[in-house]
């Protein structure tokens, strides 16, 4: 057995965990409080010594000029309004931010979905119709072609559909439905290799009976 | 037959348990030729010349190392065979510590020197803001950087010797358990030109597919089973990687084969009791 | 563009003043021009219209918009997941247990959210009108900002405020596990007879699904990250599917505005389906110019 008292620690943890398997206890529910604990103060560490020294210490105190410390100052001073909320009267402020985190993010999004989606994956829908060289690229790219015409019918939220709009709908779902299986599948990959992880540092690297 | 739709749960969990123990300790051995999309991204690497730079995110943390490590450890050890400089950073709060770590130790395995093969450039928390940045300066996203313990400016670090921007990275390899790698694609890859391949783990993967087709991502690694193509391929020409996602294709096999059974259990319940439903009605 | 301007000045007329303060302009926005900074074209000459596909997609989205604000009636169609809704809160006041609504394990950057807050401000309304007990536990402390005063206002519209409990919406953490593990207990302790799942989910999204169903509680999920809904459709009684989601939103709060901008982005859908269309029949023709356009 392991000598080692952090692999002792995650190892209890773990079964702690596991243990939710069986139903929910006081084991477990030490350990969720343990993780929550733990996730908080690690953001709390990250959010000082990633944002609040090198970024808003450093560039008040050694700024590389006058222009970037006042941009820090007013960012800093914007990103005090979420804390307005504390002061009733003032909980108001906290929209400036909001907004601005809101306005960004949909600017930043646009152009890109634009460029990096739109554009580039009709590309690939049209391209591959027009390039198929073989039967079973034709086939493939049909296939593209009926489930992308199918699936964004299925998403059309506000159009009166008669029978034949319903029908290509219904596709829509098979292809939505298939896509599902898809992901369902790879994740049974992704979860069992997780498993397979713990496992293999369990029996491992703390009882230590797994062949080597 | 109803019989088979009201297993307990914990029957269930305890033959998974039972099953992957057994593969643990039986290791069968299941050889597997690698994917195409696996073989892409090793030829990806293959493509980038001996003092190119190659750019290794490993934008992940904890849950997704079981996934995503192995797919990191070939990756290093690939570049670091192909003679390239090796620049990482890790977009995810939680991983960067984990990232850093891992360069340092494959590093110092492959008698590489931080600071002259390699860089671990450190983490952002703005993604978006910092691959911008990175397109025109890496240094201007990432001012600092720590080499063997001193923090110095990235700008005088010699592995950053003629690398400026994005556009001096030869490849990119994102490795990614979370939408990050949409990041990448949106901005890197659509807006800089930045050659780009991923590696996935199983939930997010499905959604990478459009881009590996589109041309947009050059390479893909499918959670374990990319990683165990990507690792064999790389053993077999550089050789020196321990294998770790292999070792767990066997095991997975036979996980797999359960939930198949367990599958067909449960549909063999469902329609012999519909069916008796139906009888009865 | 300068030698110009001064010889439009010399010969004088009628729009002198305006070429003399244009070229004043000039004059001052030019050392501007030196704080220019390198950045990403909008119009690259190579081929990716993107300035155009960006004001195309605004102008879809505007007439839609527009159209919702001139009164043209948008009907939506149905959504099953929103008609349950109101059953699911029913079962908890009949039931005396509470109803669970999470909105997501994302920021409010994230439509998602967005959209899973106006979901829960029907659900707050209705939990506020039928006196059941609402609990939300919220990743984000924005989001627990808004999620607080969403609720609030529901109860107090209800004119039921003195019901309203301030801490049954609370921040648990940002850490993604440690926020399932959380949600996972309070789901487990106060057993609820309905859970809402409404947002942007991670890989939590199974955990959830399978921790409310062990808890007998109707589950009614909605998200728009594809790679979670095989979860959500598997586990739970109802699922908004994508942008079902969205369509929840602007459906229920029958706000000409948001109806507006989900008929502009189906106008935006109809169009990908012509350009894809074209494309083809381009690409069958030999033509190659929409290929450049779309950056080939």
């Amino acid at each position: 057995m392991s000598t080692e008292l952090s692999v002792w620690v995650a190892a209890i943890l773990s079964l702690a965990m596991f243990s939710f398997l069986y139903r929910e206890n006081a084991v477990y529910r030490v350990a969720e409080h343990v993780m929550v604990g733990v996730g908080t103060g690690v953001t709390v560490l990250l959010a000082l010594y990633f944002v609040l020294i090198p970024v808003v210490w450093k560039g008040i105190t050694a700024p590389k000029d006058a222009t970037s410390a006042a941009w820090t100052i007013l960012f800093t001073l914007l990103g005090v309004l979420f804390m307005a909320p504390f002061v009733p009267r003032l909980g108001w402020l906290a929209r400036i931010p909001c907004g601005i985190a809101i306005g960004y993010a949909a600017g930043q999004t646009l152009p890109a979905a634009i460029q990096a989606r739109l554009f580039p994956q009709a590309l690939s829908t049209i391209q591959g119709v027009g390039d198929a060289g073989s039967a079973w690229a034709v086939i493939n790219a049909l296939v593209v072609l009926v489930g992308t015409t199918s699936v964004l019918v299925y998403f059309m939220m506000t159009v009166r559909r008669g029978a034949a709009l319903n029908a290509v709908s219904r596709v829509g779902v098979v292809f939505l439905m298939l896509g599902f299986g898809a992901v369902y599948g790879n994740m049974v990959i992704s979860r069992f290799t997780i498993l397979i992880g713990r496992l293999q540092f369990l029996f491992g690297e703390w009882f230590h009976i797994l062949p080597t | 037959m109803q019989k088979l739709l009201n297993i307990d749960r914990r029957v269930v969990f305890l033959g998974v348990a039972l099953v992957l123990f057994l593969g643990l300790v039986l290791r069968p051995v299941i050889p597997l030729p690698p994917s195409s999309e696996a073989r892409k991204v090793f030829d990806a690497v293959e493509a980038v010349d001996a003092d190119q730079a190659i750019l290794i995110a490993m934008d992940y943390g904890i849950s997704s190392r079981a996934e995503l490590d192995p797919m990191s450890r070939a990756a290093l050890h690939h570049a670091f065979g192909r003679g390239a400089r090796v620049l990482c950073v890790s977009f995810d709060s939680g991983g960067a510590p984990l990232a850093e770590s891992m360069l340092g130790a494959v590093g110092l395995e492959l008698g590489k020197v931080d600071g002259v093969d390699y860089v671990f450039l450190g983490y952002q928390p703005d993604i978006t803001a910092a691959i911008m940045e990175m397109g025109s300066s890496i240094a201007g996203a990432f001012p600092d950087v720590d080499v063997d313990g001193e923090t110095v400016p990235t700008d005088s670090v010699a592995v950053m010797d003629g690398v400026t921007g994005l556009a001096d990275v030869a490849l990119a390899l994102e490795m990614t358990g979370s939408k990050h790698y949409q990041k990448w694609v949106d901005f890197a890859n659509a807006q800089f030109g930045l050659k780009l391949c991923t590696g996935a783990t199983g939930a997010i993967v499905t959604g990478q597919y459009p881009y590996l087709a589109s041309g947009q991502i050059t390479g893909l690694l499918r959670s374990t089973r990319g990683a165990a193509d990507y690792e064999t391929m790389v053993t077999k020409a550089y050789g020196g990687l321990e294998p770790d996602a292999s070792s767990k294709m066997s095991v997975l096999f036979l996980g797999h084969l359960l939930m198949l059974a367990f599958i067909a259990l449960a549909n063999i319940g469902h329609w012999a009791t519909r069916r008796d439903a139906q009888e009865a009605e | 563009m300068l030698a110009a301007a001064l010889d439009g000045g010399r010969n004088g007329g009628g729009g002198e003043a305006v070429k003399r303060c244009v070229l004043a302009a000039w004059l001052l926005l030019l050392p501007l021009t030196t704080m220019a900074q390198d950045a990403p074209n909008w119009f690259r000459p190579d081929g990716g219209w993107i300035l155009v596909g960006v004001l195309a997609v605004g102008a879809l989205v505007a007439t839609g918009i527009l159209q919702g604000r001139a009164g043209r009636a948008i009907e939506t169609r149905p959504i099953a997941g929103l008609v349950a809704a109101e059953d699911a809160i029913g079962r908890a006041v009949e039931m005396g247990r509470p109803v669970v609504f999470v909105t997501g394990t994302q920021s409010i950057t994230k439509p998602g959210t967005v959209a899973g807050l106006s979901v829960l401000r029907l659900v707050a309304e209705k939990c506020a009108e039928t006196g059941a007990r609402l609990i939300v536990p919220c990743i984000d402390t924005i989001v627990t900002r808004i999620a607080t005063e969403t609720v609030e206002e529901a109860y107090r519209q209800a004119g039921r405020h003195d019901q309203f409990v301030p801490d049954d919406v609370f921040f648990v953490s940002n850490r993604q596990l440690a926020y399932t593990a959380a949600v996972n207990g309070v789901i487990e302790r106060e057993h609820p007879a309905t859970v809402f799942l409404q947002g942007e989910f991670s890989a939590e999204s199974l955990i959830f699904g399978e921790t409310g169903s062990r808890a007998g509680a109707m589950m009614i999920a909605g998200t728009d990250k594809e790679t979670q809904l095989p979860f959500f459709v598997t586990t739970c009684d109802h699922t908004l599917i994508g942008e079902e989601l969205y369509g929840a939103g602007a459906a229920i709060s029958e706000d000409a505005q948001l109806l507006g901008s989900l008929r502009g982005v189906d106008l935006g859908r109809a169009a990908v389906l012509a350009l894809v269309a074209l494309g083809i029949v381009l690409e069958i023709a030999g033509v190659g110019w929409l290929r450049t356009v779309l950056g080939g």
